[in-house]
């Protein structure tokens, strides 16, 4: 999978499943802070990025992962 | 451990009668838990004869509840409280008559810092009554604060 592929994923899975508005969700846009998700959302992105990447997320991998594309990095090492 | 047949329900779950929306718990592993309930007249939920579909809602809330229970006191700590952070996909296909015996199932989907993802099935013998998504939120208040 190559990274448009993952990027256009992780923005639809944004979109359809989290009801994140299009328009947040930028390169540089912080998940937290900017795209608006919470530890409740998070739970649902563990669920969701097993399912469609098939890998599970450790939460302690994620302590740098802040922005959407430092999202994006960490699923293309992941799927490497 | 403690068998779950020698644990009262009280000090399971922070909830106190007449909002007690479970009368046991029967079973709790790592993904399965599951407990019954029979639809009383002078349940707080029941209205003409029917549990409302909140109380359903509440059964399961419960039976998470539950499920938190037992494993902080099968591993030595207070029961914490759990709050319910988002109830997702939820389906009622019917809601109880006075006098059925309600099976709850809950599977473990994912557990993440303190937020627990469980997908929950309310049955009356073999049939589905409902089901939904909940995340229920740990948090750090003892049951008995």
């Amino acid at each position: 999978m190559d990274r448009q592929e993952i990027e256009a994923k992780v923005k639809e899975f944004l979109i359809d499943d989290l009801e994140i508005d299009e328009e947040k969700i930028q390169p540089e846009a912080r998940l937290k802070e900017d795209i608006g998700i919470d530890s409740l959302d998070f739970v649902d992105i563990v669920v969701i990025v097993e399912k469609k990447f098939g890998f599970k997320i450790k939460t302690e991998e994620m302590a740098n992962v802040k922005t959407f594309n430092d999202f994006c990095d960490y699923i293309e090492k992941k799927t490497a | 451990m403690r068998a779950i047949e020698d644990i009262a329900l009280k000090e399971l779950i922070p909830q106190r009668p007449p909002f007690v929306m479970i009368d046991r718990l029967v079973s709790s592993d790592k993904v399965y838990s599951v407990t019954e309930l029979e639809v009383r007249p002078d349940n707080l939920f029941v209205d003409n004869g029917r549990m409302s579909a909140a109380g359903l809602v509440e059964n399961i809330a419960q039976t998470c509840a539950a499920r938190i229970g037992y494993i902080n006191l099968n591993s030595g700590e207070t029961v914490k409280i759990g709050v319910i952070g988002s109830i997702s996909n939820l389906n009622i296909a019917r809601t109880p008559n006075v006098g059925e015996h309600l099976v709850t199932t809950i599977q473990l989907l994912e557990e993440v810092f303190q937020v627990t993802l469980v997908e929950a099935i309310v049955r009356s013998g073999e049939e589905e009554l409902a089901r939904c998504n909940m995340k229920i939120a740990l948090t750090d208040i003892d049951s008995k604060d």
